[in-house]
């Protein structure tokens, strides 16, 4: 059974980027720390011999669910609507942030 | 009995006899809002007074006509990540502080369409991560029978408020206990209803394998009415079951004795005094005739590492919209907990480390899963605890989170396996109330209201109200 899993700060950083979450260097030292006990704690899973063992997808014996492919114009949302609540909108368009840098897009 | 104070049964068969209006029920409630809430924290949003009364006044006016809507002209409350169209919903985090739904949760849109009066929306640990309350960007919720301590989470304001007499009832999501913990903090009824068996369409996802949508009523007749309600197959909601919805609140009467199963592992490191209320309450259910088996299910010891896992890269996932585009702040937002989750989520998903946790765990609650349907061929319901010790005081393990995520023990096996679970008082250990925990098999509500029906009605907690301060 591994002992050793206590998560590095490097990871602390590396896993905030990826959740798109900015943390200063106090509150990477601060998770590093919270976050290495709680997987010590996790790390006893390693002790259930679930080799072989089909992983849980749902519980209740549910199986595919179809639907006709017709639009329900009870449950849509107007652009109007759906626009309401957004920060930047332009023309009935979301505003999002941009993701290249350094060319010139139209905007 | 003063008005504040009736259960939902009672409300319904006053307003049936026309002896108390639906006007009267929400003005009665209104006042108590202003009263007691600025010190217990139970709302974040209370909803225009003139608004609740053309209601309460047009479900007098129904009735008059002869409607019976099962719930028509009842005041309840909503915690605050069901959507509610144009009434703000904040999950209790500053994420959403500004954010009016555009549309209603279908267990919303239920209660609704029964009849219900909606007072406003309860308070709750942000995004419902939490057992104690203490979580919330709104204000800590305080426990009615000692303001000193938490009402168990994350569904605090909904038991507050029901406990404090401000509505009939509360609905409440339950991931990992969040509806029983706090019923047995405040001394309530709090169930968790079979996955599936409640649309999640319009709830604010937790984790979308285990959230289960129910809710905080003073008696278990209550609890069984609004679940004839909320239940039933969505089309909006692909996992919501297609099982006949039966209409719970009408066969409460049914008697059967049921063998009920004590997991020794439920018992193990909890405090004496708390043991000894469960046996006390297991004993009555002895006398009234059913049958008590020790039993063992030994990968419960294993079901909060679990539920860690699996749970945490749900949220890390669902979380993840909240980009501060469509709707809402931008993440910089999310609280030390949120980001807490979604880092431990990130972090089981992510490459090089999925193997040994996420799929680990996927495969360990098949394993966890197997053992509760196993138990379940040998008896017909589980008994247990709910927290393994009782209320604790504001502040008092918000310092390790470790600590404060293993107050789920007993409650977060129910949701890995999807199975009902309810909990019902029992008794005050230091004047502080507490719950039995009954767990049944998968769409059998019907056999854990009866049950928890019979502790009610032998231990008769709801008599025993809380002493409010102003």
């Amino acid at each position: 059974m591994r002992t050793k899993s206590s998560i590095t700060i490097k990871e602390v950083k590396h896993v905030s980027r990826l959740a798109k979450l900015s943390l200063n260097e106090a509150e990477a030292a601060r998770f590093k720390a919270q976050l290495a006990s709680i997987f010590e704690y996790v790390n006893q899973i390693a002790g259930m011999r679930t080799q072989d063992v089909t992983e849980t997808s749902q519980v209740t014996g549910t199986t595919n669910r179809f639907r006709e492919d017709r639009v329900n114009r009870n449950t849509i949302l107007s652009q109007t609507a759906s626009v309401s609540q957004a920060k930047r909108t332009h023309r009935g368009y979301f505003v999002t942030k941009s993701i290249f840098k350094g060319r010139n897009e139209t905007s | 009995m003063k008005l504040h104070e009736v259960s939902l049964q009672e409300a319904i068969t006053l307003l049936r006899s026309k002896r108390a209006s639906s006007v009267e029920l929400v003005n009665v409630f209104l006042e108590r809002i202003k009263k007691y809430n600025p010190k217990l924290h139970a709302f974040i949003t209370v909803r225009d007074e003139q608004e609740i009364i053309a209601e309460a006044t047009k479900a007098d006016q129904e009735r008059a006509k002869g409607s019976d809507r099962l719930l028509l002209g009842i005041p309840i409350v909503l915690k605050d990540n069901f959507l509610t169209q144009g009434l703000r919903t904040t999950a209790a985090s500053k994420v959403l502080d500004d954010y009016i739904p555009q549309y209603d949760a279908t267990a919303v849109s239920r209660l609704k369409n029964a009849g219900a009066i909606i007072l406003g929306k309860t308070n709750l640990d942000a995004w419902g991560h939490g057992s104690s309350g203490e979580h919330t960007e709104y204000g800590i919720t305080r426990n009615p029978y000692d303001y000193e301590r938490v009402t168990g989470g994350s569904s605090s304001g909904s038991g507050a408020a029901v406990a404090s007499d401000l509505c009939i009832a509360a609905t409440g999501t339950d991931t990992g206990g969040s509806n029983r913990q706090p019923a047995s903090y405040c001394n309530l009824v709090g169930l968790k209803p079979t996955y599936g068996r409640v649309s999640r369409y319009g709830i604010i996802a937790m984790a979308s394998t285990t959230d289960s949508i129910g809710h905080l009523t003073k008696r278990v007749w209550d609890s069984a009415a609004i679940l004839s309600v909320t239940a039933g197959n969505d089309p909006l909601d692909a996992t919501s079951s297609t099982e006949p919805v039966q209409q719970y609140h009408e066969r409460l009467a049914d008697k059967g004795r049921v063998k009920i199963g004590i997991p020794k592992e439920f018992f193990e490191g909890l405090e004496t005094k708390l043991v000894t209320k469960v046996l006390q309450a297991l004993d009555v259910l002895k006398a009234r005739g059913h049958r008590l088996i020790e039993i063992s299910l030994p990968n419960v010891k294993y079901a909060y590492a679990i539920y860690c896992v699996t749970v945490s890269s749900e949220v890390s996932s669902n979380l993840a919209r909240f980009d501060g585009i469509r709707y809402g702040f931008p993440r910089q937002r999310f609280q030390d907990e949120a980001k807490r989750r979604i880092m431990i989520g990130t972090h089981s998903l992510s490459a090089g480390y999925a193997d040994q946790y996420y799929k680990r765990a996927i495969a360990g609650r098949t394993l966890l899963i197997r053992e509760f349907e196993e138990a379940f061929q040998k008896v017909d319901l589980i008994a247990g605890p709910v927290f393994p010790f009782p209320p604790f005081k504001h502040g008092e393990r918000e310092k390790d989170p470790l600590k404060m995520y293993l107050s789920d023990v007993l409650t977060v096996p129910a949701n890995l396996t999807g199975h009902p679970a309810i909990s019902v008082p029992i008794g005050f250990v230091d004047n502080l109330p507490n719950g039995l925990q009954l767990i049944a098999p998968h769409f059998s509500e019907t056999r854990l209201f009866r049950v928890s029906l019979e502790v009610e009605q032998e231990l008769r907690m709801y008599e025993r109200k809380p002493r409010l301060k102003q």
